[in-house]
C-alpha cells in the first residue's frame, strides 16, 4: 500500500501523506500496524517453508507487526548549552495543525531567525497533546543521544543504541522501542578520525575498532567562516566544533525481538544511518553556506549561526525539508522488508553436512535440492528425460517390490524399462552436447560468484582492496516457480564467512532431537523401516488413530525397534509392507504376501501382472499424507507439468481449472502408450479406488489449492489487498483450510494446522479478526492470475481457481482422474526410497497430516521434516529442533542463570604461580557430554557423568561442581554440562520473494515490473557511490545477475570502478555484440524503458566519476553466450550424471528384486556417487 | 578476529570512573602479553582494587582445546587462555577502555536500567554496558555505581551478541546484588543485636554522619566473599565462551 502511495504521490506531498498517517493514528482503532507493511512474501506451503527456511512451522516466520506511526526520526544539535539541546527536525513533531503550512514554505524563507522563531512558536502552540503521549519526550531523547553529565569534546562519529522506556498511553498501548543514534560533528578540526597506529607490536595493533559501516569524508565543505570580529591571525579557522545527532526510533513488538529486528539487520541499518548522516550534513552545510554573508571590507565570511564557536541553527530548521521527511518512509520500509521477509536458511551448509554425515537430518534438504534440480531440468528446461520419468515412476515400486519376499519377475516391463532407460541416457547425453540448458548456464554463471554472493551488499568488508557486490534478481510473474529456482541457487551459496552457522556439536543437537540413527545410504533398510514402523504403529490401528499417531512420533523405543529392522527384516514386515506402498505405485506383485492382509478385500492379484490393490484406510492415508507433505504434490500443482503431456493437460479454460487436482492423469495416459505395464496399473488402480482414497485425495487437492493460492497472493495486490494482509491471509488461509477439513472429516480430527507445539500458541491478532471473515477459501482463491502465467516454452501452471465446493464436486466426479496423482509423486517417492528419508522418530507432528487419523501415524513415522528453530532473519545456533526448545529467550535465561548461580556457589581452590598469577582450572570436557544434548525439560538437572559430580540444584553438597582430579586441584567445567546457549546467527539477505526490489538482498525474486531493471541499475549506481565515497577500495564492482523467467533470459549487469586506472574518458556503456538489446524480451514487453535507461545510467554518475557499465546477455532461449562454456558443459554433465545415476540405480533395484538383500552395498555406492556429484556443485 | 574485553568498572568517589577488572581471551603463546608485571600494582584505593586471594593480581584460566574442534580443522588448535587483570596491559586497549569506562559512568544515560545500552566509535571501540547500583552505607547516597561492560573492536560482532550479553549481565548483576543485600542484612542484624545488648548505645551515627564515614570499600567486602573477583572471572569466561561461539 505504501509503495503504491509513494508512486502516486509526488515527493512534495509527503508531508501531507504524513498528516494522513497522523490522523489515522488518532483513531482508537489504530492500535497495531495501522499502516500495513509493504513487505512480506507470498504464501508458502509447508514444503516450500522447509526447503527455503528450514522449518515448516509458519509461526516462526510470522511477520512482526510494526506500528508505522511510532517510527520516528529526530535530528538535534548541541548548541553548547548543557541543559538543553535544540531539535532541528522531528518527524513526530509534524502535527495536524495549520501551522505546518509554514513548513511547506521553501527553506529560503527561513533565512531570518525571527521567521523561524515565529514558526516555532506556532508549532508549540499547536502541539498536540496526543503526540506528546505517544512519543518520547524529545528532551529525554536528546539526553540519550548526546549523553548528559560530562560534556565531551569529540569530533568523530559515534553510534549508540538505547532501549527506550515503555511508554504507556491510551492510544497506542504500551510499546517497546529502540533508539539508534548517530552523532557527528561539523567542525574545523578535520580528519581526526585517523587512527594513530602506535606500535608495530602485533598485540597492540590487534585492537582495531571497526565500524559496521564506515563513513568517508563529506564531499561538501562549508565556507571557511570567521566572525567579523574573529581573530585575524587565522581568518579561515574559527575552531568551530558542533555536535549533531540523528536519532531513529524503531518500535518493536517485544524487547526479545531486538536481535531479530535490529541487530541482524545492523549492516543495513548502519548503511541507512550513514546515508542519513550524509544527507543531514549536506543540508546543514547548505544552510550554513547560503545564509552566510560575505563581508567585503574585511574579506571575511560571517554566518549568523556561528555563536561562541558553536553552530546554532534555529530550531526546526530542517523541518520543511522534504528530502529529510522522506527518510522516515525509507526507514519504515527498510525495517519492514528486512525483518519481516524471512531470510532463507543456508541450505548449502545443510546439504554439505548431509553429504559428509550419513546420519544428518538434513538429508531432506539434500534430497529435495537434487529433486528440484531434476524437476527443473525436466519440466522447465525441457531436457529429454521422458524415459527417466518413466523410470522414476517405475523405480518407485521396484524399490518396494524388492522388499517383498518372493517375486516373480515382470519380464516385459523390466525389459521395456531397461531399454527405455538406456535410450534416455543416450538421448540426454546427445542433447547436452549440442545445447546447454538454462539451469546449467545459470549455475555455471553463479558458481564463480558464490563468494561474493555470500557477502551482504552493505557489509563492511575489511582487509580487501576489491569490493564486489553481487545480487541475483529474478523477475517473475510466478513466485512459486521463482522460489524453486531460488532454492536451487541458494544451495550454492556458502555460509557467511563470519562464522559457520553451526559446529559439529550443533548437529548433534539436531540429530539427537530426531533421535534416529538412520543410515541414509541404506535404502533397502529405509523402506523396511517404514514398513516396520507401519506395522508396529499403524496396521492394527485402523480404528484408533488419534492415540497412535503420537506414539509413532514420540516413542523412542519404537524407533529403536525400527532400527533393529535394518539388519534383519522380519518376515512380518515383508508381508505387510507392500500394502502400504500399494496406493502409491498401484502396482503389486502377484506373489506378494499381501494377500494375507486383512484389509485387502478386492482387487486380488492376477499372476504375472502388476496389479493395483484396494488401499486400506491406512495405506490411503499414507498416500494422502505423502501427497500433502512431500511437497512434490504441491510442486506439481504449482509448476510441474511435463512438456510431453502438455497438450492433454493444460487446458486452461476456467471450468477445467477444477481438474487441477487431477492433472496427473493425462500424464499417465500419455505414458500409457509406451508402457503397457503402467497402463494396466492405472486402469486397475482406478477401478479399485475406494472412497477413503478419494477423501484423501480431496484433502490433498485442498491442500494444493491452498498452496496454489500462493499465486493469488501476488494478484491480491492488484485488487487492493495490502501486503501485510496478504501475509496474514496466508495464515488465515491455512487455518481456514484446515478447519474446513476438520468439519469435513470429522473422523479423528483432533488436530489441525496449529495443533502441534507452538502452533497452538498462535492466536490471530485481533486486527485481522475482520479479515478472517473475508478470507474464506473462496476469497483466497482469487481470480487466478492466468494472464501472468508466462511462459515461454515452459508449461504454465494452472492455479486452482475453483471454489471449495466446486473442487469437492470436481474431485468426486473425477475420482478416476485423481488417481493419476500418485504417479506424479513417484519421483519424490523414489528418492525417498533411495535415500532413507522415511525414518520415524521425528517429533514433529506434521501440520498437514490431517486428512485422516491414520495419516498421522504413517506420515510421522515415514517422513522426516526439517523444523529448525529460527527467527525471521536468523537461525539459532547450535541448530536445534523447533519443538525441542519452545522459547529461546527463556531457555537461555535458564541456562545462564543456573550456570552463573553454580559459579556463585563454587568454592574455588587455586594454584598460585609466579608472577602473581592465580590459575583456575577447568575440567576436561567430557566427550560423552558433547554427544548428549540435554533436552530443555531436563535443563535444570545436570547430566550425570562419572567424572563430574552433578546433581539437581538445591542438593547443596553435591551440587559443587568442583572435584579433585589427579593433580589435586579443583577443576570445574560448566559449559559442557549445561545445555548450550542459543545464539542468533544472522542469515544472508537472501529472500524468496519480495513485492519490490530491495538493494539489501543478495538473492530475491520480484514481480514483473517494467521499472525493475532500472531500479536494479540505480541501486548498483548507489553501491558505487556509497563505496566510493566511504571506503578506500581500489576497485568496486557491483554486479547483478538478472533473470527474467518469463523470457527465460539471463543477463549480467555489471558496473565497475577502478581507482587506479581512473581517467575521465573511460566511461563507456559497453554492449557486447552478443547482447542484442533490441531483442531483449523485457524490452519487447516494455519497449521504452529498459535499454535506454541502462545506457543512460552508465554515463551519468554522481561525482563526475563514471562507472563502466556492461550489460551482457548470458543466456537466451536456444542460445547460451556464456563465455565459460566449459563450465557450463561441466555443470550440464554433472546434471546428466545425476540423472543417469538415478536411472541406473533404478535398474539395479529392479534387477535386485530377484536377488538377495545385498543392496545395502549398492545403496552406499549410489550415495557416494551422488554425494560426489552434488559436492562438485555445492563445494 | 574480534577482540573482546569484559570489564567491571565503577565510579570511585576518589578517582572517578575507573576499571576494577577486565577479562580478555588470548592464546597460550600470546599469554605473556596480557600478564601484568609486579611493578604494575597501582597504588589505589580499596574500592578500585582488584582483590585476589594471596595478593595476586592476574587470574588465568587455560582451556583445553576441544578435541572435536581440532578434529574438524585437522590441526591442533591453540588452547584459549582467559586472563583477568586490573587493567589491560596494551596501551591502546587501556586508552580505549578508559575512555569507554568514563563514558559509561559519567556521560551516557539511559532511563531503562534493566536494559543494557550500546555506544561506541571507531576511535575507542564499541561497548555494551549496563549500570548497576550496590547498596553501601558508607558510600555517598548509600550506593555505589558499577558498570558491567563488554568492549569489542568490531561493532557488528558485538551487537550480534546483544541477547547473550544482556542475559549474562542480568544474571551476574542479580547474583552480586543479592549477595550484597545478604551481607548487608547480616551486618545490620549483627549490629542490632549488639545494640540491644548494649543498652546505652546511641543511635547509629553512621547513618547520619555519613560524610565522615565515607570510606572506599571493595566489592569483596561488600559481598563478604574474598573470591568474588575470581567468580567474576569465571562468569566472564562463560560469557566470552558463549560470545565467541
Amino acid at each position: 500500500m505504501l509503495g503504491r502511495l509513494f508512486k502516486q504521490q509526488p515527493s512534495n506531498s509527503l508531508h501531507n501523506h504524513h498528516h494522513h498517517h497522523h490522523h489515522q493514528s488518532a483513531t482508537p482503532h489504530s492500535n497495531s500496524s495501522v499502516n500495513p507493511s509493504p513487505a512480506i512474501s507470498s504464501f508458502e506451503d509447508s514444503y516450500a517453508r522447509e526447503i527455503l527456511y528450514g522449518t515448516h512451522n509458519a509461526n516462526q516466520l510470522k511477520p512482526y507487526s510494526f506500528n508505522n506511526k511510532l517510527f520516528r526520526i529526530i535530528i538535534s544539535q548541541d548548541g553548547g548549552s548543557l541543559r538543553s539541546k535544540q531539535v532541528l527536525y522531528d518527524s513526530a513533531y509534524d502535527t495536524s495543525s495549520p501551522s505546518t503550512g509554514n513548513f511547506a514554505a521553501s527553506p529560503s524563507s527561513f533565512n531570518a531567525t525571527n521567521a523561524s522563531n515565529c514558526t516555532i512558536k506556532s508549532v508549540f502552540r499547536s502541539k498536540n497533546m496526543v503526540t506528546s503521549k505517544i512519543y518520547h519526550n524529545s528532551g529525554d531523547i536528546n539526553d540519550y543521544m548526546f549523553g548528559c553529565g560530562l560534556p565531551t569534546n569529540e569530533t568523530n562519529c559515534a553510534t549508540k543504541v538505547h532501549v527506550l522506556p515503555v511508554l504507556s498511553n491510551s492510544i497506542c498501548g504500551p510499546y517497546n522501542a529502540v533508539l539508534i543514534t548517530r552523532l557527528f560533528s561539523i567542525s574545523d578540526f578535520e580528519n581526526i578520525e585517523c587512527i594513530l597506529d602506535t606500535a608495530g607490536n602485533s598485540y597492540e595493533s590487534s585492537w582495531c575498532p571497526t565500524p559496521t559501516s564506515s563513513i568517508g569524508m563529506p564531499t561538501i565543505k562549508k565556507y571557511p567562516f570567521a566572525k567579523s570580529n574573529g581573530s585575524l591571525s587565522n581568518p579561515n579557522k574559527n575552531n568551530v566544533n558542533s555536535r549533531f545527532a540523528i536519532g531513529i526510533v524503531i518500535p518493536i513488538e517485544s524487547a526479545n525481538d531486538l536481535n531479530d529486528v535490529i541487530f541482524n539487520n545492523w549492516d543495513e541499518i548502519s548503511h541507512y544511518m550513514v546515508l542519513a548522516q550524509k544527507l543531514v550534513y549536506k543540508k546543514l552545510i547548505i544552510h550554513l553556506n547560503n545564509d552566510s554573508s560575505y563581508d567585503q571590507d574585511n574579506s571575511l565570511t560571517s554566518c549568523p549561526y556561528l555563536i561562541n564557536k558553536r553552530i546554532q541553527f534555529p530550531n526546526y530548521i530542517l523541518q520543511p525539508d522534504h528530502e529529510i521527511g522522506a527518510q522516515l518512509y525509507k526507514l519504515i520500509k527498510l525495517v519492514h522488508y528486512n525483518s519481516n521477509i524471512p531470510k532463507l536458511i543456508n541450505s548449502n551448509y545443510l546439504i554439505k553436512s548431509a553429504l559428509t554425515n550419513d546420519n544428518s537430518q538434513f538429508n531432506y534438504m539434500l534430497l529435495n535440492w537434487v529433486l528440484e534440480i531434476l524437476n527443473w531440468l525436466e519440466f522447465k528446461d525441457g531436457k529429454s528425460m521422458v524415459n527417466n520419468n518413466y523410470s522414476y515412476n517405475s523405480s518407485f515400486h521396484y524399490n518396494y517390490l524388492s522388499h517383498s519376499s518372493s517375486n516373480t519377475d515382470l519380464p516385459g516391463m523390466n525389459n521395456s524399462l531397461t531399454s527405455m532407460n538406456s535410450i534416455s541416457n543416450n538421448n540426454s547425453s546427445n542433447n547436452n552436447c549440442s545445447n546447454s540448458t538454462f539451469l546449467a548456464s545459470l549455475i555455471a554463471l553463479l558458481l564463480p560468484l558464490r563468494k561474493s554472493l555470500a557477502v551482504k551488499p552493505f557489509h563492511n568488508v575489511t582487509n580487501t582492496k576489491n569490493r564486489e557486490i553481487t545480487r541475483v534478481v529474478i523477475m517473475t510473474g510466478n513466485p512459486v516457480v521463482a522460489k524453486k529456482l531460488i532454492f536451487i541457487i541458494n544451495g550454492l551459496i556458502p555460509a557467511l564467512d563470519n562464522g559457520l552457522i553451526c559446529y559439529e556439536k550443533n548437529r548433534i543437537a539436531v540429530s539427537a532431537s530426531s533421535s534416529t540413527s538412520s543410515r541414509i545410504n541404506d535404502f533397502q533398510a529405509t523402506s523396511e523401516e517404514i514398513m516396520g514402523s507401519a506395522i508396529e504403529e499403524g496396521v492394527e490401528d485402523d480404528e484408533d488413530d488419534g492415540s497412535s499417531k503420537f506414539s509413532s512420533s514420540d516413542d523412542l523405543p519404537s524407533t529403536t525397534n525400527q532400527n533393529s529392522n535394518f539388519s534383519s527384516p522380519s518376515p512380518v514386515h515383508q508381508t505387510v509392507s507392500p500394502k502400504k506402498i500399494s496406493p502409491l505405485n498401484g502396482i503389486q506383485n502377484s506373489n506378494s504376501p499381501r494377500k494375507a492382509s486383512p484389509s485387502q478385500s478386492t482387487a486380488l492379484p492376477i499372476s504375472s501382472h502388476p496389479i493395483p490393490i484396494k488401499p486400506s484406510n491406512m495405506s490411503t492415508s499414507l498416500c494422502s499424507s505423502d501427497n500433502s507433505l512431500s511437497g512434490s504434490t504441491t510442486s506439481i500443482k504449482g509448476w510441474e507439468i511435463p512438456c510431453k503431456s502438455a497438450a492433454s493437460t493444460t487446458t486452461t479454460t476456467p471450468n477445467k481449472h477444477m481438474e487441477t487436482g487431477a492433472k496427473g492423469i493425462p500424464i499417465a495416459t500419455a505414458t500409457m502408450a509406451t508402457t503397457s505395464a503402467i497402463d494396466t496399473e492405472n486402469h486397475l488402480r482406478n477401478s479399485s479406488l475406494s472412497k477413503n482414497s478419494s477423501v484423501a485425495y480431496l484433502s490433498s487437492s485442498l491442500n494444493s489449492s491452498s498452496s496454489s493460492s500462493s499465486f493469488s497472493n501476488y494478484s491480491l495486490s492488484k485488487i487492493g489487498g495490502s501486503f501485510m494482509e496478504k501475509w496474514k491471509n496466508s495464515f488465515n488461509n491455512s487455518y481456514t483450510t484446515n478447519s474446513i477439513h476438520t468439519n469435513q472429516f470429522s473422523n479423528s480430527m483432533s488436530h489441525n494446522h496449529f495443533s502441534n507445539g507452538e502452533g497452538s500458541e498462535y492466536v490471530p491478532p485481533p486486527t485481522y479478526g475482520s479479515l478472517s471473515k473475508r478470507n474464506s477459501i473462496q476469497s483466497l482463491r482469487t481470480p487466478s492470475p492466468a494472464i501472468e502465467y508466462e511462459d515461454f516454452s515452459w508449461q504454465t501452471t494452472v492455479p486452482m481457481s475453483s471454489s471449495h465446493s466446486n473442487s469437492i464436486n470436481a474431485i468426486n466426479s473425477q475420482q478416476t482422474t485423481i488417481v493419476g496423482t500418485p504417479t506424479k509423486l513417484s519421483r519424490t517417492q523414489s528418492m525417498y526410497d533411495l535415500y532413507n528419508m522415511n525414518n520415524g522418530g521425528n517429533k514433529v507432528m506434521n501440520e498437514e497430516s490431517y486428512s485422516d487419523g491414520t495419516a498421522n501415524i504413517s506420515s510421522a513415522s515415514s517422513r522426516r521434516s526439517i523444523s529448525i528453530k529460527r527467527a525471521k532473519t536468523s537461525v539459532y545456533s547450535p541448530l536445534v529442533d523447533d519443538n525441542l526448545v519452545k522459547n529461546i529467550t527463556e531457555h537461555n535465561k535458564g541456562v545462564v542463570k543456573s550456570k552463573c548461580a553454580e559459579i556463585m556457589k563454587l568454592k574455588i581452590s587455586q594454584r598460585n604461580l609466579q608472577d602473581g598469577i592465580l590459575e583456575v582450572f577447568p575440567i576436561l570436557s567430557q566427550k560423552s557430554k558433547l554427544d548428549h544434548y540435554i533436552d530443555i525439560d531436563e535443563a535444570d538437572s545436570f547430566v550425570n557423568d562419572q567424572s563430574t559430580i552433578t546433581s539437581r540444584p538445591g542438593e547443596e553438597d553435591a551440587s559443587r561442581k568442583s572435584q579433585k582430579s589427579e593433580d589435586g586441584y579443583n577443576h570445574y567445567n560448566l559449559s559442557s554440562s549445561f545445555s548450550p546457549v542459543f545464539k542468533h546467527k544472522a542469515q544472508l539477505p537472501n529472500v524468496a520473494f519480495t513485492d519490490e526490489f530491495r538493494p539489501e538482498f543478495n538473492i530475491q525474486s520480484c514481480p514483473v515490473n517494467p521499472k525493475l531493471e532500472t531500479q536494479v541499475i540505480n541501486s548498483m549506481k548507489n553501491d558505487m557511490r556509497f563505496y566510493q565515497s566511504n571506503y578506500n577500495y581500489e576497485s568496486i564492482t557491483s554486479r547483478t545477475v538478472f533473470i527474467s523467467l518469463r523470457a527465460r533470459e539471463i543477463k549480467v549487469l555489471e558496473m565497475s570502478y577502478n581507482n587506479e586506472h581512473m581517467s575521465p574518458s573511460n566511461s563507456t556503456a559497453t554492449t557486447p555484440s552478443n547482447s542484442s538489446i533490441g531483442t531483449s524480451p523485457s524490452t519487447s514487453y516494455f519497449p521504452d524503458t529498459i535499454t535506454s535507461t541502462g545506457h543512460r545510467n552508465s554515463i551519468s554518475s554522481n561525482n563526475g566519476n563514471n562507472y563502466k557499465t556492461i550489460i551482457k546477455k548470458v543466456f537466451t532461449p536456444g542460445k547460451s553466450s556464456f563465455s565459460n562454456q566449459d563450465l557450463v558443459r561441466r555443470v550440464d554433465d554433472t546434471f546428466d550424471d545425476i540423472t543417469q545415476l538415478f536411472a541406473q540405480q533404478q535398474n539395479k533395484n529392479k534387477q535386485q528384486t530377484t536377488r538377495s538383500n545385498d543392496n545395502s552395498y549398492e545403496g552406499n555406492d549410489f550415495n557416494k556417487r551422488l554425494a560426489g556429484l552434488v559436492l562438485t556443485l555445492v563445494n | 578476529m574480534t577482540n573482546y574485553i569484559v570489564c567491571l568498572a565503577h565510579f570511585c568517589e576518589l578517582h572517578g570512573p575507573s576499571t576494577i577488572m577486565c577479562t580478555q581471551v588470548t592464546t597460550q603463546s600470546r599469554k605473556q602479553d596480557h600478564i601484568l608485571p609486579p611493578t604494575s600494582k597501582l597504588q589505589t584505593c580499596s574500592s578500585c582494587k582488584l582483590i585476589l586471594p594471596d595478593g595476586l593480581y592476574n587470574v588465568v584460566t587455560t582451556e583445553e582445546p576441544s578435541p572435536s574442534k581440532s578434529l574438524k580443522t585437522g590441526q591442533d588448535e591453540e588452547a584459549r587462555v582467559f586472563i583477568s587483570t586490573h587493567y589491560p596491559s596494551s596501551q591502546k586497549r587501556y586508552a580505549s577502555l578508559t575512555k569507554l569506562v568514563m563514558k559509561s559512568l559519567s556521560v551516557e544515560t539511559s532511563s531503562v536500567l534493566s536494559k543494557p545500552m550500546f555506544y561506541g566509535d571507531m576511535v575507542n571501540g564499541y561497548c555494551i554496558n549496563k549500570i548497576f547500583k550496590i547498596r553501601d552505607i558508607n558510600a555517598r547516597g548509600s550506593e555505589r555505581k558499577y558498570s558491567l561492560m563488554v568492549v569489542a573492536d568490531s561493532e557488528s560482532d558485538l551487537l550480534s551478541n546483544w541477547d547473550v550479553i544482556s542475559v549474562y549481565f542480568t544474571e551476574i548483576i542479580e547474583l552480586v546484588q543479592e549477595r550484597v543485600e545478604l551481607t548487608f542484612e547480616d551486618t545490620m542484624a549483627k549490629r542490632e543485636a549488639e545494640a540491644s545488648n548494649n543498652s546505652n548505645t546511641l543511635l547509629d551515627n553512621e547513618r547520619y554522619l555519613r560524610r565522615s564515614m565515607i570510606k572506599p570499600k571493595s566489592l569483596a567486602d561488600l559481598t563478604n566473599d574474598d573470591q568474588i573477583f575470581v567468580k567474576l572471572h569465571l562468569w566472564a569466561i562463560e560469557l566470552l565462551k558463549d560470545i565467541l561461539k
